[in-house]
């Protein structure tokens, strides 16, 4: 099999003496750096009782408590927290009213899959309403979407508080963000588009707000919103259809949960070419600059990957 | 005394334990990354720090494809953390954060005129200087890459400044004269 151009490239700068452009870090600023980057992945960062639940900058994934042997009649009950009372036990009161503003969809959508039931609570997109910041963001200001979610055992089995270490399934972790009709998963997802998350676990489920750039600009096509469990997204595990754009599951690709909703956007809020601009702005991404290894598996097309 | 990771090691590590598989990282090519950034943002510390951390969670997110792929991770690293610098460095630049005698502005000016339009064409450019012969492959890779002044080139290389700039501004037309080549060639295909 011939090197593709980005391998060949790489290989020869990895073929030059490096080393001679090294600049030693200070202790300080090692710690900085390294601050920096575990902000940008989903190692959990442990809560205090009675602190505010666990929040990250830039993250994607969320370590996710999955039930334990703990019997809490409570968590059997059919209730969930609304929008406005997850983002308000999440301590985001713009947020929280912005769910309650007409432009909001309340969705109240439950999935099963792999023992947990998945309820979208509801949507809304505005303004900065989390406070959230990435260095690598744009210079598009597209607005955010928020999501919200609620995710509870089947068997009514309440899932552990998010600090607690003794949840055997701890180490998993969850994947939630949207997909856009036309796009293919693997060029096209939630890594891209600023994503950010909290959780918090109230009466044994597990509750998740969800954040990325504004995807309304994408309102006339279908847009999908997907939760998977594990630590890296599977984008194996989603279908699609290149002829009509359509994406879907594979229920045999993926392990845990893995389930997809179309959200209810108002085609009249669609704004196409700044859907494209978001494109080529998250196509842009400088996480993405370097080159990946293109495989049959992630590009069917054999186009260089760039991404 | 421990042993270095390979490759390998660091990508298992990374995708079994984010923490420890970043600051092993950081250990082993957090200088390599803070030299190639501190050349673009010289004055911009804080920026330079953020590119790092930039690179280093770009790292842990295609850690799986990485291992996969068998990629060599200094020279990654080294492309995505000038990427990101060369990105930031740009948008510092439109919002007048960077003086317009900033010591990088000649190199990335150059770049410019060939490097970084599509993906698709940066990804011909990069393919057209790994095809290079030496020396006009290494002086290019050190030059557009590892963003090293012609000086510096000129010293490791053994030649003279001269030299360097000669090769280097021949070089950027032939690069400039085959992606117009590749471009004529695929709008033909297309037609």
């Amino acid at each position: 099999m011939p090197k593709t151009c980005d391998e060949a490239l790489l290989a020869a700068l990895d073929a030059l003496a490096l080393e001679e452009n090294a600049v030693p870090l200070t202790g300080d600023e090692f710690d900085r750096v390294l601050a920096q980057a575990l902000a940008g992945t989903d190692v959990p960062l442990p809560t205090r009782q009675g602190a505010k639940p666990m929040k990250k900058k830039t993250l994607f994934t969320a370590a996710l408590a999955a039930a334990a042997a703990c019997l809490c009649l409570g968590a059997a009950v059919g209730w969930l927290l609304t929008p406005r009372e997850t983002a308000q036990a999440l301590g985001y009161d713009a947020l929280a009213d912005a769910f309650d503003a007409p432009d909001a969809v309340a969705v109240n959508e439950t999935q099963t899959d792999a023992g947990y039931d998945v309820t979208l609570l509801g949507l809304t997109t505005g303004e900065n309403l989390t406070g959230y910041w990435n260095s690598s963001r744009g210079a598009l200001t597209p607005g955010r979407t928020y999501a919200a979610l609620a995710i509870r055992a089947s068997d009514g089995t309440p899932i552990p508080a998010l600090n607690d270490p003794g949840n055997a399934l701890i180490d998993e972790g969850l994947c939630v963000g949207p997909f856009i009709e036309g796009e293919a998963p693997i060029d096209c997802n939630p890594m891209m588009m600023h994503p950010s998350w909290s959780a918090t676990v109230v009466d044994g489920t597990f509750y998740i707000v969800v954040e990325c750039d504004s995807i309304l600009p994408f309102a006339d096509r279908t847009v999908y919103l997907m939760v998977q469990q594990g630590m890296f997204p599977d984008f194996g595990a989603y279908t699609f259809d290149a002829a009509t754009g359509a994406i879907g599951t594979d229920p045999a690709a993926a392990e845990g949960i893995n389930v997809l909703f179309t959200l209810p956007l108002d085609p009249a809020r669609a704004d196409p070419a700044q859907a494209e601009a978001l494109l080529d702005e998250w196509r842009a991404a400088p996480d993405t600059g370097a080159a990946l290894p293109t495989s049959p598996s992630e590009r069917a097309d054999g186009a260089p990957s760039g991404a | 005394m421990q042993r270095p990771m390979n490759d390998a090691q660091l990508l298992t590590l990374l995708q079994r334990d984010a923490d420890a598989g970043l600051r092993a990282a950081m250990q082993a090519y957090a200088p390599l990354l803070k030299g190639i950034c501190r050349r673009v943002l010289p004055r911009s510390p804080q920026d330079v720090e953020e590119c790092m951390a930039d690179a280093f969670v770009a790292l842990w997110r295609h850690a799986a494809a990485l291992a996969a792929g068998q990629v060599p991770l200094r020279a990654w690293l080294a492309v995505t953390a000038r990427n990101a610098a060369i990105n930031r460095w740009q948008r510092l630049r439109r919002e007048g954060a960077v003086p317009l005698d900033d010591a990088p502005a000649q190199a990335l000016g150059e770049l410019a005129a060939f490097d970084r339009p599509t993906a698709d064409a940066e990804d011909a450019v990069g393919a057209l200087v790994a095809a290079m012969e030496p020396p006009d492959r290494e002086i290019f890779l050190r030059r557009y890459y590892l963003l090293q002044p012609c000086r510096e080139i000129a010293t490791a290389l053994g030649l003279s400044e001269n030299t360097v700039n000669v090769r280097l501004s021949r070089g950027r037309e032939r690069l400039r004269r085959a992606l117009t080549e590749q471009e004529a060639t695929s709008h033909a295909e297309n037609l």
